[in-house]
């Protein structure tokens, strides 16, 4: 978080952490796409050339003026495969909120857990913890077959029993509901 | 008016003083050496202090993206075997030239500036305001009560609903 008394603007950092191909960038790219011109900036895409993130993605949602103050949100995604781990490091630092994105198809259900996994140790060194950081999952990919019932996914994943989406992030479902969720859990932390 | 820092989960202070000196020494910088714009940031890339001609630049995503290079080239120096990240990092541009030097471990200094300018007196002029901005770094300290003040009930309550207002599909 960034207090800036000066110009009156106070800044958060989300971050959309989870395993590669997930839907993270989808979540941002359909929120960038479906947000009023307005309240959002520039949407910064670095992509391979695979079309995977390669450092982050980032916008800035701005929601104006605020009883005299002006919040404003930025907007993260971390590159979800593991030889990525310098560039999560990086995006998760200091980060004030973080939406778990999983994927719900069921041979993914490990690379859930390791990216989860990898978060809680990133947060650790940055002398956070899972148990005590505002933090919501997302259970993406909820159209495809073959995926994991969500009793199984909450019991495997929310052990901590954050609040969670059902998603189809790549048709908006749930996309907005996500954000609301996480910002508002994050309001009730602070 | 302060501006606050988060480190290490501890919430660093600047002073208004520091705040405004800072504003000077970037604007000092801009006029002795003709660059276009002058941000001071931290690592997590949101912008302290900016001056100079922004024109249609995106700051936020500008300064968010520096802070990715200062984290990219800190990888390339523990490949090579550095210690620490590299001092100073330096984009060539067709019409403008981009300038990076570390502040701090937190921070560091970024300086758009046309081609016409020459890099040396760039580099010379940063390092003069690295210097002084290093010198009220130290001047950081811990603080909670101020960002208490700022988020108060009211305020969050509006943003919530705000945020309920703001936050749905086009």
């Amino acid at each position: 978080m960034h207090v800036d008394w000066f110009r009156r603007e106070i800044v958060f950092k989300i971050v959309y952490y989870g395993p590669g191909l997930g839907g993270k960038t989808t979540n941002l790219e359909y929120l960038h796409a479906h947000l009023d011109p307005a309240v959002r900036g520039r949407l910064v895409v670095l992509k391979s050339p695979e079309e995977r993130t390669l450092y982050f993605d980032f916008f800035e949602l701005n929601l104006g003026v605020i009883k005299d103050k002006k919040p404003r949100f930025h907007l993260y995604t971390i590159p979800g495969q593991h030889y990525y781990a310098a560039s999560r490091k990086l995006v998760l630092r200091g980060a004030d909120a973080v939406v778990f994105v999983a994927d719900s198809q069921s041979f993914r259900m490990q690379d859930n857990l390791d990216a989860l996994m990898d978060l809680e140790m990133k947060l650790i060194q940055q002398r956070h913890t899972l148990a005590r950081f505002p933090w919501v999952i997302q259970y993406n990919k909820r159209d495809l077959p073959d995926i994991d019932s969500i009793d199984t996914m909450q019991q495997k994943l929310n052990f901590l029993k954050v609040p969670c989406y059902q998603a189809v992030a790549v048709q908006g479902v749930a996309v907005f509901e996500t954000l609301r969720g996480v910002i508002q859990l994050l309001l009730t932390k602070l | 008016m302060e501006v606050q820092q988060r480190k290490n989960g501890k919430r660093l202070v600047f002073s208004e003083a520091s705040y405004h000196h800072v504003s000077q020494i970037l604007e000092e910088l801009l006029r002795r050496s003709q660059a276009q714009l002058a941000i001071f940031a931290d690592m997590n890339g949101y912008t302290v202090v900016s001056r100079g001609d922004a024109g249609q630049i995106d700051v936020s995503a500008l300064t968010a993206l520096a802070a990715g290079d200062f984290a990219a080239t800190a990888e390339l120096a523990a490949i090579l075997g550095h210690d620490g990240r590299f001092k100073f990092i330096y984009h060539e541009g067709n019409s403008r030239n981009l300038y990076l030097c570390a502040v701090s471990d937190d921070y560091f200094l970024m300086v758009i500036y046309e081609t016409r300018v020459a890099l040396g007196i760039i580099r010379v002029l940063s390092h003069y305001a690295v210097e002084k901005i290093s010198a009220h770094i130290q001047e950081l300290r811990q603080e909670g009560e101020e960002t208490q003040k700022f988020l108060d009930f009211e305020f969050r309550d509006l943003l919530s609903k705000q945020l309920e207002r703001s936050l749905r599909p086009r």
